[in-house]
């Protein structure tokens, strides 16, 4: 299945690595001050002791755009995980109608899950919720990523479902159901 | 209560059956099970309860360790770990299908989730097992079971969440976990052992290498060296003060990409592939932890699993009954409900009958673990079956079916631990000044 | 009616049996018209999901840390603030003293508060004897909130962030040196797994609050609301006794353990409070006009209350 908005999927997926490469580098610069201090105790020096205030406050955050951020992405790579144990056995002409519902009933769920993060936004707005650390990070910001990386997988299922659906309508007995992948078995893809 | 729980069933295997995405199937049944049978608002509820399980600083160290496994896998260090120790597992009966379980023993004491344990080690082991013909049966089997030990050998996140709902010392629960994490580890490889003499002649248990003599082998397990430094580096950090169990995981990324650099190969290439495929397991393991958080969250809305408890409690039942029980109800629920949401929901029921049975509450969070271990690999929700599905696209009712006999092995342990609490009590108490 | 409240902390807690009081109280008031289900240890909601629950009606009445708000407002920041209020007198003194602004906020969110009760005073739990302020220097000490963070600072020490579940691991291994905490969480904790001197300082003593949301109380029939108040007032009264009591349980129980429990000398408690009166005046330069209000009618009670 081919996806016209790929590029657009692929930038999520950029965010989500930047969110997690930020994890990542504040996190280790964190431990390398620590082992900095140890150094200094271990020669009789005194402790720098930095600390950077808030690392765990805003990796907690930033994880929401690592993860969410890609829903796409992963769902153009068939990486998001699905029995199809019974579906498989069904008739091409059949299993398209099922895989028409399948998208239908998982746009219908983002869908209404973005509409009430948006809610949520809206919320935290009004109140000017912040988080309760060091920080104050308002709220609102790490909940529209949620709802960024929300809307791109509605845009992935809006488009998967109309090529099924058309599919369904024009020449059900020749649907090829999208093989199932592993996260190994696309692993040079990273680009695609 | 009894069409609740009905409705529930049936609307998860309809849309887990009809192919639905797990996550939105474990939303979809969250919504049905809200709307149909309480008279909450579920909008705020969903969006609330998605929110809340989608931000954490626990939760950072899962990407960490899936993409750390991704680079582990793409550096060639993974099939460097498996040339050297194949030698010397060469006469042991299931030869290095044994890998699983250490490296999941090992990898447990520097990984306090299950579902990382099992990316990672899953990430290394199985492409390998796959390519030398072992039973894939088996070697699912073993890393789905094995990898909870994630749970119980210490860091551990559940026992933290018990801990601290039930004002038990952590540190007591992190040294009692030793013991039954060290006796599953020998139960789960002596029956690789006995499987291995028996069904496994007939293949499957991998084939004998030519001998090789000992100085060879010993010259062999350079290759074991990087891994090694990459697990004393993490338990390094961990214990040497510098890191908190929750960052020695992006200390482990950075330090396997090093060691990638100097002892298998790493560039761009691997670091962006590596990068982008941890990204899509975290990607999809985050979102199922969100739906099942939406699920559980349902449920706990909708008291079924209280009132189930306080069924229980009102039986009057003795200790040892009260425990069959139990382990029974729990082993129901964990079917359906996330490990966190399973002792956060029962310990304010189940807290008192136990304290009235004269249970020791550390024995109790023990044996509540193993619980929650099993309830890993314990189909339509358990995340061990997912991991493992997003690694071979193995279905999870198939998975599920492979872990069985390490599912039996599991409730043997807590059986074997009722009748010898030393086996979780020995170390804690050995603790007390 | 049925209500939902829900609660972070656990069974065991004090906080959370008196809780469950006030809910039977309520119930047996009305007879049954409205019951009150208490979900404690965070088992329905998880602690900073409470407020923003109750704000939009999920659940009818919560409980939570009240200083987790201190971002919202400065207001919230004053039962942390070292050395105003260190006894149980001054305490109750200040939550009067607050009560009219703090149910103003809680107003403007469409939430009003039931009542507060005080965790047991705040010391410093370390693995020596703690004797001089000069031994904080490079001191790590566990520092959840930004008034603590602040304090540490003052007192030269390196104010470091543990979440609570890492503390064990964080004292054994080194990364954390000292925390900062009531004899009741130090009880709960077993901190004397890890450290092995309490310095009583009574710094300050932070407050848990129950609120409801307003709409779902003004839905309530006059009789069933005053049931509601009544069992409040009570909650808020048995709650800072069992407080009381739970305190001196508390550092009966760590002595119990091996944990030397000590009053800090004179000295020590002379450069604490130097360090607290810092915090104050920076404090009161942020919260402006409300909290000098605050601050005037809490000496004001306390000028009465020594008459
Ligand atoms: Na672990
Ligand atoms: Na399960």
């Amino acid at each position: 299945m081919t996806f016209r908005l790929n590029p657009l999927y692929r930038l999520g997926a950029w965010g989500a690595a930047a969110c997690m490469l930020a994890i990542c580098a504040m996190v280790t610069l964190q431990v390398l001050l620590r082992c900095l201090d140890a150094v200094l105790v271990l020669v009789g020096a005194s402790r720098l002791g930095y600390e950077i205030s808030g690392v765990s406050e805003i990796a907690s955050y930033l994880l929401v755009g690592a993860t969410f951020l890609s829903l796409a992405y992963t769902f153009t790579h068939h990486a998001h995980i699905r029995v199809t144990l019974v579906i498989a056995r069904l008739p091409a002409a059949t299993r398209v109608w099922c895989e028409v519902a399948c998208l239908a009933i998982a746009l219908a769920l983002s869908a209404l899950l973005s509409w009430e993060v948006i809610g949520l936004i809206q919320e935290s707005l009004d109140y000017g919720d912040v988080s309760a650390g060091l920080m104050a990070i308002p709220l609102w910001i790490p909940q529209t990523v949620l709802v960024v990386g929300l809307a791109l997988l509605c845009l992935a299922l809006l488009e998967a479902l109309l090529t099924t659906l058309k599919q369904a309508v024009t020449a059900p007995s020749r649907y090829v159901a999208p093989a199932t992948t592993t996260t190994s078995a696309v692993s040079d893809t990273f680009a695609g | 209560m009894l069409t609740l729980s009905l409705a529930t069933l049936f609307t998860l295997a309809i849309l887990l059956g009809g192919g639905v995405w797990i996550a939105f199937a474990l939303l979809g049944t969250g919504w049905i099970a809200l709307t149909g049978f309480s008279s909450f608002e579920v909008g705020p509820i969903l969006a609330s309860d998605f929110w809340g399980a989608s931000y954490g600083w626990d939760l950072t160290a899962l990407p960490m360790f899936v993409w750390m496994g991704e680079i582990l896998f793409r550096s060639g260090l993974a099939d460097n770990m498996f040339r050297a120790l194949s030698p010397w597992l060469n006469r042991l009966p299931g030869r290095l299908l044994h890998s699983n379980i250490i490296g999941s023993g090992l990898f447990a004491a520097v990984c306090g989730s299950s579902a990382a344990t099992c990316a990672t080690v899953g990430k290394m082991t199985l492409p390998e097992l796959e390519r030398r013909g072992y039973s894939e049966t088996q070697a699912i089997g073993t890393l789905a079971s094995a990898s909870t030990l994630g749970l119980l050998i210490p860091p551990s996140i559940m026992m933290i969440v018990y801990g601290v709902v039930t004002e038990q010392s952590i540190s007591r629960l992190f040294m009692a976990g030793i013991g039954p994490g060290l006796l599953l580890l020998a139960l789960f490889m002596l029956y690789l052992v006995i499987w291995s003499l028996t069904a496994g002649r007939r293949g499957g248990a991998g084939h004998a290498e030519a001998p090789m003599p000992f100085l060879d082998k010993v010259r062999n397990s350079w290759r074991l060296i990087p891994l090694l430094v990459l697990i004393g580096g993490i338990l390094g950090s961990i214990y040497g003060g510098v890191a908190s169990p929750t960052e020695a995981a992006a200390v482990g990324v950075v330090l396997s990409m090093i060691i990638a650099r100097f002892n298998g190969h790493f560039d761009k290439s691997i670091f962006l592939a590596s990068m982008f495929a941890g990204l899509r397991t975290s990607c999809m393991i985050a979102f199922i932890i969100a739906g099942a958080s939406f699920l559980s969250s349902a449920m706990s809305f909708t008291q079924l699993p209280t009132q189930l408890a306080s069924a229980i409690a009102a039986m009057g039942l003795s200790p040892n009954v009260l425990l069959v029980m139990l382990t029974l109800f729990l082993l129901v629920l964990g079917c359906f409900l996330d490990g966190i949401s399973l002792i956060l929901l029962v310990t304010s029921i189940i807290m008192p009958l136990i304290n009235a049975a004269g249970i020791d509450p550390i024995w109790f969070g023990i044996y509540l673990v193993i619980v929650v271990e099993i309830s890993q690999i314990t189909p339509p929700v358990g995340f061990n079956l997912f991991v493992i599905q997003g690694l071979t696209g193995k279905n999870i009712f198939t998975i599920a079916k492979a872990t069985l006999p390490f599912f039996l092995l599991m409730l043997f342990a807590i059986v074997l631990m009722r009748a010898f609490p030393e086996i979780v009590l020995y170390l804690p108490q050995a603790m007390n000044r | 009616d049925q209500w939902n409240l829900a609660s972070p902390y656990g069974d065991a807690s004090f906080h959370t049996q008196n809780t469950k009081q006030f809910a039977k109280d309520v119930a047996d008031a009305t007879d049954g018209e409205l019951t009150i289900n208490v979900h404690s240890g965070g088992s329905l909601i998880s602690h900073a999901e409470i407020k923003p629950s109750v704000r939009r009606g999920t659940v009818q009445a919560g409980e939570i840390f009240l200083s987790t708000l201190s971002n919202e407002s400065p207001i919230y920041e004053v039962d942390t603030l070292p050395g105003l209020a260190g006894s149980y007198a001054d305490a109750y003194d200040l939550w009067q003293a607050s009560k009219p602004i703090i149910t103003e906020l809680f107003a403007k969110e469409g939430l009003m508060p039931l009542y507060a009760v005080p965790w047991p005073a705040q010391g410093i739990y370390t693995d020596f004897e703690l004797t001089d302020a000069s031994q904080f220097e490079g001191l790590r000490v566990r520092a959840p909130n930004i008034n603590t963070q602040r304090f540490v600072e003052n007192l030269g020490g390196i104010p470091t962030q543990t979440e609570e579940a890492d503390i064990p691991t964080a004292f054994s291994t080194g990364r954390v040196d000292a925390m900062i905490t009531s004899v009741s969480t130090g009880k709960s904790m077993s901190a004397w797994d890890y450290v092995s001197n309490y310095s009583d300082a009574n710094l300050w003593l932070p407050k848990n609050i129950v609120f409801v949301n307003k709409r779902a109380f003004d839905r309530l029939d006059d009789a069933t609301q005053k049931a509601v108040l009544d069992a409040a007032a009570k909650a808020e009264r048995r709650g800072w006794q069992m407080s009381k009591e739970d305190s001196a349980e508390s550092a009966k129980a760590l002595e119990s353990h091996g944990v030397t429990v000590s009053e800090p000398n004179e000295k020590l408690q002379q450069q604490l409070k130097a360090a607290g009166q810092k915090l104050f005046e920076d404090w009161q330069a942020r919260a402006g006009d409300q909290a000098q209000q605050l601050v005037d009618r809490y000496r004001e009670r306390q000028a009465k209350q020594s008459q």
